[in-house]
């Protein structure tokens, strides 16, 4: 065997250096660099514009980029660039949903069924009108591949009138339905495009579908962008869609959403690498230098609240109404919106504040420690028994917020009253198995906003999807439950509000649910920007967004 | 090298492979199927865990409807096609997840270990040859700080200092947002930008394995310099290394072609266990610059327990490791001629 050459090992570890040293001098911020450099002004960009490519930073971005397999909060702001709907909600207003792809909608009397007539106007970006066959074909393909976002169409039936006309007919009443309606999710995208690639609304579409690849560099919709990228869990590219058929487009020729962990997006907002921050944790916000940039601070729509079980066979104190009396006022509520940040509130209902029908300040329940210490006595809670335990996720963050440092306070108010409860620490995919199964003591979980209407926290409810969680049926509660059903059915709005009003008022003083919070989230955006709000259903509406 | 003795240690790795494989895939299986927790609740969210439907037809479309014998019985037998399934987190074939995010990983790997390897062994050389004076004092005590130091914490003071505040390194990810990747044929960046011609990807994309890199090879150059320091001054003390430099031989020929050539063999077998550290290194390396490689593919997975996808990062890491050792090994039988593949 030949010995080794020496030389030329050392020229090859000389080579290496050279070229790593050249990178690093390529840093050089006079180096000509090729792409687009977002702090500064593109020179393709039209002269009045200070850049054209918007990046915006997330923690995650949409696991697919399938419009109908997709349903993540962090989704919605994207998918709605490229697909729209029938009715959509404005930047400022979750209240009232509003015409999109539909220019009316009539609803019958009993709320089962919703006539929409389709704009004539709108075209999706290779230029064909958006007609009720896409309506028809895109809402059932949503239902049957049976994805993450399907149960926005249980119970409901799209049905072609003719090629501008839709109805939607529900199982039973639904007047929430206008309300899901929004979500973008139910995007419509171009039936003869997506047949083309694989993709099927058919009964059996679970199965047959073969459109996810197509998805993954291409889109179909009627928005104002098209899709030409999208990396899972790294990027997702938005370029500009020439055939837009409205004048509400935001001003920019790409738009480039990263996922991007909240420490480093923290300080890429500040290099200028990145226009919007979305995730930045609010404790983080006030080490910021604000210098060109704007910093919103306000209250985000999930709500935190703890749980315990209804059922004394899971465990014999912890199911017991006056155990869960002894919770309501053991909790230091002031102390837990301390963990929550500055511009945390604490959710005096059952539902955001943001949301039509949430209970004023006057109805927040104080901590009582007598009070809890009376109940928790009843309850046989303060002496020796098996423990009870409080289960929670530790991968779990909301809005940027651990839900670690909340479960200690938590144990530490409970022992107060002369409760100790064990923490039960878990990921997040196994904390939520025994949850789904009702089998925990007690959890500290959240709820977020399907639809940004007060139906949508009516799961917390007796016999509701997380009321059983909690193996509270709702036969348990009847008066609880049928308020709940009332207030789901009510069409008239005042009547409907004062129902659910109720409906909360009975669920603080007799439910094993315990709302907390709603903690503070950060947006932090380039100042010359403008437009830019939290939004209870698309994070951002970004057709709001333009520069200033 | 003999021929033949290469071929039938080649041989002989390649049988064990198959069994290594088999015992990677069972014992993987067995422990990510035994953690507590349904995937479908992970993947399709609480939103939609009522919706019995969309339950059903995940668990039916991934097997999870079938005993465990089953659906081990069916990935083994997938996987002898080449099949690694599909991952339920992001429905397309995981060799295709893989194929995007080992190309990632291993050029990030192939910057870190080749940072280590020239700062472990210069360092390391010139610790042992001023041992006890001040150079040798600061070498040993940053190789200290560098094996000790979190690389967690490491990368995000690194990405502070240097990218924030100095502005010496770009921001996260591959490349500066906006710009589009080369076509792909390796997968490697800077390879396929260089195949491609395009020179400004070519340098943002090695621009942007700088700082990750250096964060990573940090903990490995540490390792290394011990290493060759400990493995160099044991030769120093050699009679022919003594015999060389009472000839009059320059310092430079004695330790380039006396000293390293024999102190290159045990350092040689660190390379083995400095490639796993890195590999352990991007798990958290990659989280902080978003980078879309193995690591942050290994952990979204393993939160969501993406059964598939697990399986899929056990299997290659387990390949690479095989080969790695392969490398290192045949290496080994390069740098000192003595030692003969058996």
């Amino acid at each position: 065997m030949k010995p080794l050459n020496r030389r030329g090992l050392l020229w090859l570890a000389l080579l290496m250096t050279l070229i790593l040293a050249a990178a690093a001098c390529g840093t050089d911020p006079d180096e000509p660099v090729a792409e687009p450099d977002p702090a500064d002004p593109d020179p393709d960009v039209a002269d009045d514009l200070p850049f054209d490519t918007l990046i915006v930073d997330q923690a995650s971005i949409n696991r697919s980029a399938d419009v109908h397999n997709e349903t993540s909060v962090e989704g919605r702001m994207q998918f709605r660039l490229t697909y729209q709907t029938l009715l959509k909600f404005e930047a400022d207003d979750i209240t009232e949903p509003v015409p999109w792809l539909a220019e009316s909608m009539e609803v019958n009397d009993d709320n089962t069924e919703f006539t929409f007539t389709l704009r004539q106007d709108a075209v999706f970006s290779d230029g064909s009108p958006v007609t009720a066959e896409d309506v028809v074909f895109s809402l059932n393909r949503l239902k049957h591949l049976a994805g993450p976002a399907a149960w926005l169409m249980e119970g409901v039936t799209p049905e072609e009138i003719d090629s501008s006309t839709v109805v939607l007919r529900t199982d039973e009443p639904m007047p929430e339905l206008p309300m899901l309606i929004p979500n973008p999710a139910l995007g419509i995208a171009n039936a003869a495009v997506l047949r083309e690639h694989g993709a099927s609304a058919d009964e059996d579409a679970a199965e047959t579908d073969e459109a996810g690849a197509f998805f993954e560099s291409d889109s179909a919709g009627s928005g104002p962008y098209v899709i030409t990228r999208w990396e899972d869990d790294q990027e997702m590219i938005l370029e500009r869609n020439e055939n837009y058929w409205a004048d509400d487009a935001p001003p920019f020729q790409r738009i480039v959403f990263r996922a991007t962990d909240p420490a480093t997006q923290r300080l890429a907002i500040q290099t200028g690498e990145t226009h919007i921050a979305i995730d930045v944790v609010p404790d983080d916000v006030a080490g910021i230098d604000p210098s060109g940039l704007e910093i919103l601070l306000e209250p985000g729509f999930i709500l935190w609240y703890l749980q315990s079980t209804a059922s004394t066979d899971v465990h014999p104190i912890a199911g017991q109404p006056d155990f869960w009396e002894g919770v309501r006022y053991a909790i230091d509520y002031e102390g837990i919106l301390e963990i929550g940040g500055e511009d945390a509130v604490q959710v005096c209902g059952l539902m955001p504040f943001q949301v039509m029908g949430a209970l004023p300040d006057e109805d927040c329940v104080e901590r009582d420690l007598d009070r809890a210490r009376a109940a928790f006595e009843r309850a046989g809670a303060t002496g020796d028994h098996e423990p009870i335990e409080m289960e929670y996720g530790t991968d779990l963050a909301l809005d940027g917020l651990s839900v670690v440092p909340v479960a200690e306070r938590l144990q530490a108010n409970l022992a107060e009253a002369g409760v100790n409860v064990t923490l039960r620490p878990a990921l997040m995919a196994t904390a939520l198995d025994r949850w789904r199964d009702g089998q925990s003591d007690m959890g500290l979980w959240s709820v977020s906003m399907r639809h940004p209407d007060p139906s949508s926290y009516l799961v917390l409810a007796p016999g509701g999807a997380s009321g059983l969680r909690a193996n509270w049926e709702a036969d348990m509660a009847p008066h609880i439950a049928d308020l709940a059903e009332q207030a789901r059915t009510e069409t008239d709005p005042d009547r409907r509000e004062e129902l659910f009003q109720e409906w909360q008022r009975a669920m603080l003083e007799e439910s094993p649910i315990f709302p907390l919070m709603q903690i503070a989230r950060a947006i932090i955006h380039d100042e010359r920007l403008t437009g830019i709000q939290a939004h209870g259903l698309y994070r951002i509406d970004m057709y709001a967004v333009d520069f200033r | 090298m003999d021929r033949q003795a290469l071929l039938r240690f080649l041989g002989r790795r390649l049988v064990s492979v198959v069994f290594l494989i088999f015992g990677v895939t069972a014992v993987t299986f067995v422990i990510t199927t035994q953690v507590p927790g349904d995937p479908a609740l992970a993947v399709l969210g609480p939103d939609a865990i009522d919706d019995e439907r969309a339950v059903e037809a995940f668990r039916q479309r991934y097997g999870l409807d079938q005993p465990l014998p089953v659906q081990y019985g069916r990935y083994v037998r997938n996987l002898a096609r080449g099949d690694f399934g599909e991952s339920q987190l992001t429905r397309r074939p995981v060799s295709r997840d893989l194929w995007r995010a080992f190309p990632a990983t291993i050029e990030l790997a192939v910057v870190a270990i080749s940072l280590a390897v020239v700062c472990g062994v210069t360092f390391g050389v010139a610790a042992a040859m001023h041992r006890d004076r001040l150079i040798d004092r600061v070498l040993r005590v940053v190789s200290l700080a560098g094996v000790s130091m979190p690389v967690f914490w490491l990368a995000i003071v690194a990405f502070y200092f240097l990218s924030f505040r100095l502005g010496w390194f770009p921001g996260v990810g591959r490349l500066t947002p906006g710009l589009v990747p080369p076509p792909q044929v390796t997968g490697l960046y800077t390879v396929d930008a260089a195949l491609a011609g395009q020179w400004d990807v070519y340098w943002d994309a090695l621009r942007h394995t700088l700082l990750p890199g250096l964060v990573l090879a940090s903990v490995s150059a540490g390792q290394l310099t011990r290493f060759t320091r400990s493995a160099v001054l044991e030769v120093v003390s050699m009679d022919y290394v003594r015999t060389a430099s009472a000839k009059g031989l320059p310092g430079r020929i004695i330790v380039t072609r006396h000293i390293l050539r024999a102190a290159l063999v045990p350092v040689v077998t660190l390379l083995g266990l400095i490639f796993g550290t890195v590999l352990t290194g991007t798990v958290l390396v990659e989280q902080i610059f978003s980078w879309p490689g193995m690591g942050r593919y290994a952990f979204r997975s393993a939160i969501n327990l993406d059964l598939p996808a697990i399986m899929g990062v056990a299997v290659v890491v387990a390949v690479l490791y095989i080969t790695i050792n392969f490398i290192v090994d045949v290496l080994y039988s390069i740098i000192d001629p003595r030692i003969r593949l058996g």
